[in-house]
Order: C-alpha cells, then structure tokens, then sequence
C-alpha cells in the first residue's frame, strides 16, 4: 500500500462504496476508501432500504430517483445477489382531502416520465389485503421496491476490492489539507496524498467540510425504526412506513426529529407513536411482538435535494452529499464517477452544485 | 409513577439493595421481567457457604425467601414487567404485555444477572438436549426429573453439581467434557463424583445428537479416533455465563472490554457508578460472580444511592464492606478481581 492516490473516498457508506465500485471499473487509477468505522457504521446500517421513487419532488429530483432505481437490476447482475425487488411502491392516504394531492402528484410525476397511480380503497386493498379497510385510498407505482443494505455495501465492497481499490477501515480522517494539484489527507494510521478526494462521509460531511473552511448547509434528521419478529408473509409491496424483509421481518417506521446531532438513541414516545402507525396501517400488526428498535441519522440539505459536484473554489474536492442514498446510490456512484473520471456526468446534474446555497438561507 | 430508586432485576444483587435502601426508607420500585422474585436463588437448594458475615451459610432458595421477607412497605415490586425503554424526559418505560409504564426515577440500579450461554451442535434443538441451568430449574425448583440416562456437557461447578444431583436420584449419568480436565475447582465434588463411578469423557468434538422425535443418542468423537455413542434422555449443555446489558445500553452507559473476563462489561467506579450520573450496576450483569461479591456490591451501590438522595454518612460502611469483598475476591479468583479493579480504575481515568 502507497500513500499516494489518484482518488481517496472518505467515507463508505452506501454512497462512498458506490462511487468506490463505479470508479473502480475504470482503466487503472489507485484509490483508496478512508472509513473511521467499518462500511456500515453509519447510516448505511440504520436504514429502512427503500428504493422509492414515486413520492419524491416531482421534476428532477423525482426522475433521479427513477433512474437510480432502474440501474438496480442491472447492479445486483454485477455484485451478486443483494436482495433487490421491485415490489411496487404503495403511500396510502386516510384523508378524504389527499386525494386532490394525490392526483396532483400523479400528473406531476407522469411528466418526468414517472408511472404514478391514485388507486381507491378497494383498488388498494385487493393489491395489499392486510391495510386496514380505514384507508381512503393510496398513491401506488410500479417502479418502487427495497433492497438489503447490508448486502448492498458488502457486495461493493468486495466488488471494489476485486478490482483493486485499497481500502483503510478503522482510520479517521483529522485534517485535510488542500491545494490546486493535490490533496493531503492526514488520518489516525498516517498520511495520504490524492489528486483527487471525494467527500462521502454521511452525517459527518459538515464536518469534512469544516476541515476546509466550507460549510456544508445541512440538517441532521433522526428517524427511528421498528423490527418485529420474523412473521408469516403479510405485506407484499413496499408501503410508505414499513416493509417485510426476505426473512418476515417487518420494519415500521416514519418518524423524523431534527435538533439532536447524531445522537442514534431511541426514545420510548417515538417507539410508541410508530407502534400505533404500524398498527393503524396494518391491524393485523397489533400482535407482532417488538424484536428491537434503532435509530439512525439522516443528513438532509436546507432544500431537501442532493448535494453533486465539487466542492466551491476546488475543482479536486467532490461531495455526495444526501437523505435517501440508499435509493440514489447507484445512479450517485455511476453519475459521480464519470464527474471525477471523464470532467463530465452523463446527465445533467448542475441543479445539484452545493453552490446553489449561496442564495438559500437555512 | 414516581420513585427514588428504581431497581432493574429482581435477584439476590436487586433484592438486596432494596432491603438495604429500605431501611433508610428511601422509596423502591423493583421491575422483575419473570413472575417471581429471587433471580437465579430460586434454583440453588445448595448451601452457599461465601456469603457476607452479615449472613449464616445457607441455601440460595432460603436466602431469597429471606431478602423477600424483609422487603420494607416503602418497595413496590412489578413481577412480569420490563424495562424496555427512556423517553425523551427521561422517564423510564416499564412494559408488561398490555401497556408501558412510564416511572420517573431519582437512581436506577441494574441488577439484570446473567445468562447462560449454550454450546450449539447438529441436534441441539431436538427435545430433551436442554442447558444446565435449565436442568437445574426443572429438578430443584419444579421438582421435575429431567430424566433418567442424562448426559451433562462440561464440568464447571454448576455441571457437575448438577450431575450428583441426577446421579442420587437414580438416573445414569454420563459427563462429557471438550476439555482434557476437568474445570470445577470444587475438590469436594470433584471427590464426590470420583467415588460414584460417574463416567467421565475427555476430548470429545464433533458432538451431535441423534433422535427422531426427541434426543436419543449422544454421538461424539474422541482424541483417539473413536466415535462413542451414548443412549441418553436428556443432555444438559453447560456453558458460560454473559452478563445481560441491555439495560446499560439503552441508558447509554459507556462499556468496556474485560480481556480477563472474556467479555463486555458496564464501567462504574468504586461507587459502582456507571458512565450515567443516576444510574447503577450490581451482581452478575456487572462481572461480579462470586455471591459475596454480588451481594457486597448491591449493598455498597444502595448506600452510595442512599448518601446522594438523603446525605447520610456511609463513608465507613462503604470502606469495610470494600474491605471484606476485596478479602474474599482477592482469596478467590485472582485474574477477575485484578479485572474488575482495571475497570473501576480506568473509570477514575
Ligand atoms: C431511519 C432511516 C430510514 C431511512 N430510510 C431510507 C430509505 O428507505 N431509503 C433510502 O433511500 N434512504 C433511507 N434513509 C437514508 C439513507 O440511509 C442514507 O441516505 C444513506 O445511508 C447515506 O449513505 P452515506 O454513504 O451517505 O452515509 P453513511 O452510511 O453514514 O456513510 C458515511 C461514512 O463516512 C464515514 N466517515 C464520516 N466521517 C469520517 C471521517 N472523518 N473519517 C473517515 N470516515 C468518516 C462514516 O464512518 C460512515 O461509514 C434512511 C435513513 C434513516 C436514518
Ligand atoms: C443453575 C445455577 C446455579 C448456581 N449455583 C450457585 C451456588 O450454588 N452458589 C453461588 O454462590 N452461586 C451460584 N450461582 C450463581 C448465582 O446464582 C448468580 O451469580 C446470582 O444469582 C446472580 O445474582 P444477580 O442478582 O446479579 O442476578 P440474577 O439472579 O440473574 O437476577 C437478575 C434478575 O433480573 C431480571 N431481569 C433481567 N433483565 C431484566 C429487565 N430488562 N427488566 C426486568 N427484569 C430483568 C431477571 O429475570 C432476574 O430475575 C448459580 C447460578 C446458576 C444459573
């Protein structure tokens, strides 16, 4: 192992390994993936793993969403098998006033080419039997689904390694030093030169980017999860606010609480409160017992979308920054990889610049 | 609900704190997740000759019944009940299978114990193969046989002691053993055993249980290349015991890794204070394993709670009881009190 890159990743995350992988097929650079834990450690392994599309801001970002997910079969062909289904997507609405938003939310998506739906109760229910006959009706598209992140990161991982990416796990980044032609990195087990550095650190991007006098403008967001015992299968799609896993796990969960930092613990109010949504969504869920809950830190920039591009005034410093990363990780890791490698990303994602904040106050 | 002392386990280590805060009349809530008092007493029938000077040698079932005996009026005990879980304010949730209890609590004490740790083999899920602990609850608690051709996996004090008791109720008894000697350090039992012909197997790998409905054959491998085959009934499996941390987690109290203990531990100080400013630990859940030790430092927690709420003097009481536990720890089992001073001594660091 050198010390000197072509490209060093901070961070592996969904986001990190992705970019890692895509860069990796590359002709041959050296590149280096920096994680101060192990790939999963961050919010990567406390995540709900929906690959969901169909309720994101219609327009770019709602397309995005789209894209990404129909570069997942394609992916799980060339990683190996990452528990990747297209189950359809289901937001099911108990409010008979949702259905103007609804149908406005259809016509919007069906703009970026996005296949959205209103169904009514009985549509609904004959699609997903077990959701309680109180709904009024739900927002369904086909393109929706979820995947194992635990499996997602490993396979990158092993794929990237495959291909010859050195990986320093355990080893946090301090300080990083930077100027036109290179990148000093320095980290807990010594210091690292690249020509280019990519900034993939989750929740603790503000950080990275302190470290260079930039501030990153994001909110961190804490969801809190609910795993049930392994159940019979009970729920086929992926809803908005649970999903069964392959081994008849349910997650429930759709909280979000700002102002806590990275604090990952949970909290009894919120535990009770998704509780009682799961149940509300699915009656059949008042006899689930609770295997455990966990909580996770979501990073969320001050107008929701993702953070793509370079860092301001440093061509050579990249960020991928953003919420949702499980459903984006691969079109960000393809997308990213032709930034750093070709100059140039096979689609337009300008509107994405971390310096469009400059106008935005938080 | 509000309390002084919120007490989680309602064993030797939880009860005895509770009398000792009891007498302060500081007020109590005990949690106790099964649907009775007393931890791991209940099972023991066996004179426990280490206890504290304040106590006579007794039986572990007498000793429990005592410490419930003795509860004050001030202690409110919640048999089945969990903790399982802090809200936002800090409020502790205390669930049974209906609803959760929110309990506002000036100090909690974890006094969660330990649990047993299984070996897993091909067949070990077959009816009938069954842990040590498990055997001992059946035969000295339900006054169950287990069976009548048992087979006992290890030979630390609770597996042999376990296999005299089968073997004077007339079953066969068979020891099986991964080891090349044996690990209880009892030389009474071990004698005991000796006398008794009880059958001993060293060096067995490859253990498997055979059976079509429920365990009929115990089937392993030897160093000298034989396979033996022993009909069986019941196999008990003993194993390790680890302490149980969940509560320490989700009160976000800080661990640490015991090398010499083999495992993950709470870090508290000579107070047995945690990482966490109100709460806690005692007993096995806090590495302690030997009963004196368990019960000295319940009582030396509870004295510390009851000089933080009610500003009583312990000082002196503290520092004897200090005393008598590192004599008995210090003449019992050098390597895990040389532990437990690194833990308490890193907490100061
Ligand atoms: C409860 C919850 C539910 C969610 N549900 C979904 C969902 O259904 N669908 C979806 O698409 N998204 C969901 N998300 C969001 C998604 O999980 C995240 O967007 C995604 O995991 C972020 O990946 P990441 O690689 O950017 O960050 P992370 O996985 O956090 O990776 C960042 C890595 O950077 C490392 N790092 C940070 N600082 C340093 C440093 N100084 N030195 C070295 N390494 C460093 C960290 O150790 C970490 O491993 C959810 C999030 C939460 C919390
Ligand atoms: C089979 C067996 C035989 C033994 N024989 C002897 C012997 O002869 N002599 C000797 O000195 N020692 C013996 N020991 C060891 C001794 O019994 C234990 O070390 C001692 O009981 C530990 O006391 P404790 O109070 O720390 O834990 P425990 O006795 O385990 O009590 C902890 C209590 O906490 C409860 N609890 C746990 N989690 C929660 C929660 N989240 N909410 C509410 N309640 C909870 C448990 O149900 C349990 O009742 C034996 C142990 C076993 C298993």
């Amino acid at each position: 192992m050198t010390n000197d890159y072509d490209i060093i990743i901070i961070g592996s995350g969904v986001i990190g390994a992705s970019i890692a992988y895509y860069l990796s097929k590359r002709p041959r650079q050296n590149i280096l993936v920096i994680d101060k834990g192990f790939p999963l450690t961050g919010t990567s392994g406390a995540t709900q793993a929906w690959v969901f599309a169909h309720n994101k801001t219609p327009g770019s970002y709602g397309k995005l969403s789209m894209l990404s997910a129909q570069l997942y079969p394609s992916l799980q062909a060339e990683i190996g098998d990452i528990e990747y289904k297209r189950t359809g997507g289901i937001v099911p609405f108990f409010d008979e006033d949702d259905w103007v938003k609804a149908e406005h939310l259809v016509k919007e998506q069906s703009k970026a080419g996005l296949d959205v739906q209103v169904l009514n109760r009985t549509q609904t229910l004959e699609k997903e039997p077990k959701l309680s006959a109180k709904i009024k009706g739900s927002t369904y598209s086909p393109i929706d689904g979820n995947v194992n992140p635990f499996l997602l990161v490993e396979k990158y991982v092993r794929a990237f390694q495959r291909n010859d990416v050195d990986v320093s796990f355990y080893n946090a980044v301090t300080a990083i030093d930077h100027s036109d032609e290179q990148v000093t990195v320095t980290t807990e087990k010594g210091i690292f030169s690249g020509e280019k550095i990519v900034f993939a650190g989750g929740p603790w991007t503000e950080h990275l980017g302190n470290m260079l006098d930039v501030q990153v403008p994001v909110n961190l967001v804490r969801g809190q999860i609910l795993v049930t015992e392994p159940l019979q299968p009970i729920i086929t799609h992926t809803l908005g606010g649970m999903r069964q896993m392959d081994n008849g796990v349910v997650l429930i969960g759709n909280s979000s609480e700002k102002h806590i930092g990275l604090d990952r613990r949970t909290t009894l109010d919120v535990i009770q409160h998704t509780a009682k949504m799961g149940i509300d969504f699915v009656p059949e869920l008042k006899k689930a017992h609770i295997l455990r809950s966990f909580a996770g830190t979501r990073l969320v920039p001050y107008d929701g979308l993702p953070i793509l591009g370079t860092m301001p005034c440093m061509k050579n410093v990249y960020i991928a920054a953003m919420h949702s990363g499980v459903t984006l990780s691969p079109l960000v890791g393809k997308v990213m990889s032709e930034l750093i490698f070709d100059g140039e990303a096979s689609i337009d994602i300008d509107g994405y610049d971390i310096r469009r904040f400059n106008k935005i106050k938080p | 609900m509000d309390t002084d002392l919120l007490i989680i386990g309602g064993g030797p280590a939880g009860l005895h704190a509770a009398n000792t805060v009891g007498q302060y009349g500081i007020r109590t809530v005990i949690v106790e997740e099964s649907n009775a008092l007393g931890g791991l007493l209940r099972q023991q029938v066996h004179y426990i000759n280490d206890l504290p000077r304040e106590f006579k040698a007794q039986t572990g079932q007498n000793l429990s019944e005592y410490f419930i005996g003795n509860l004050s009026d001030q202690c409110t005990v919640l048999l089945n009940h969990i903790f399982t879980g802090v809200y936002k304010d800090g409020r502790l949730g205390i669930a049974n299978q209906e609803t959760v209890i929110p309990i506002r609590a000036k100090r909690v004490l974890i006094a969660t114990g330990a649990a047993e740790e299984t070996m897993i083999f091909p067949g070990w899920t077959l009816p009938g193969v069954i842990s040590v602990g498990a055997g001992q609850i059946l035969h000295h608690r339900e006054g169950v046989l287990p069976g009548k051709k048992a087979v006992i996996l290890g030979s630390s004090e609770p597996a042999l002691s376990l296999s005299m008791d089968l073997f004077d109720k007339g079953s066969d008894v068979a020891i099986v053993d991964g080891g090349s000697e044996i690990s209880c350090g009892n030389q009474q039992l071990l004698d005991e055993i000796v006398t008794k012909n009880i059958p001993i197997y060293f060096e067995a790998f490859n253990l498997e249980a055979l059976g079509t409905d429920e365990v009929e054959k115990l089937v392993f491998q030897q160093s000298s290349g034989n396979e033996k085959k022993l009909e069986t009934d019941v196999v008990c499996i003993g194993g390790e015991y680890s302490p149980i941390l969940e509560s320490f987690e989700i009160l976000d109290c800080k661990f640490t890794y015991a090398e010499k203990l083999g495992g993950w531990l709470p870090q508290y100080d000579h107070t047995l204070k945690t990482s966490v400013n109100h709460v806690f630990a005692a007993g096995n859940c806090a590495g302690i394993t030997s009963m004196s030790g368990i019960l000295l430092t319940a009582e030396i927690a509870s004295l510390n709670v009851v000089h933080e709420l009610m500003n009583e003097q312990i000082q002196e009481q503290v520092e004897s009881l200090w005393e008598e536990l590192i004599n008995i720890e210090d003449s019992s089992f050098l390597p895990s009190f040389h532990s437990r001073k690194d833990i308490i001594a890193e907490a100061y660091t």
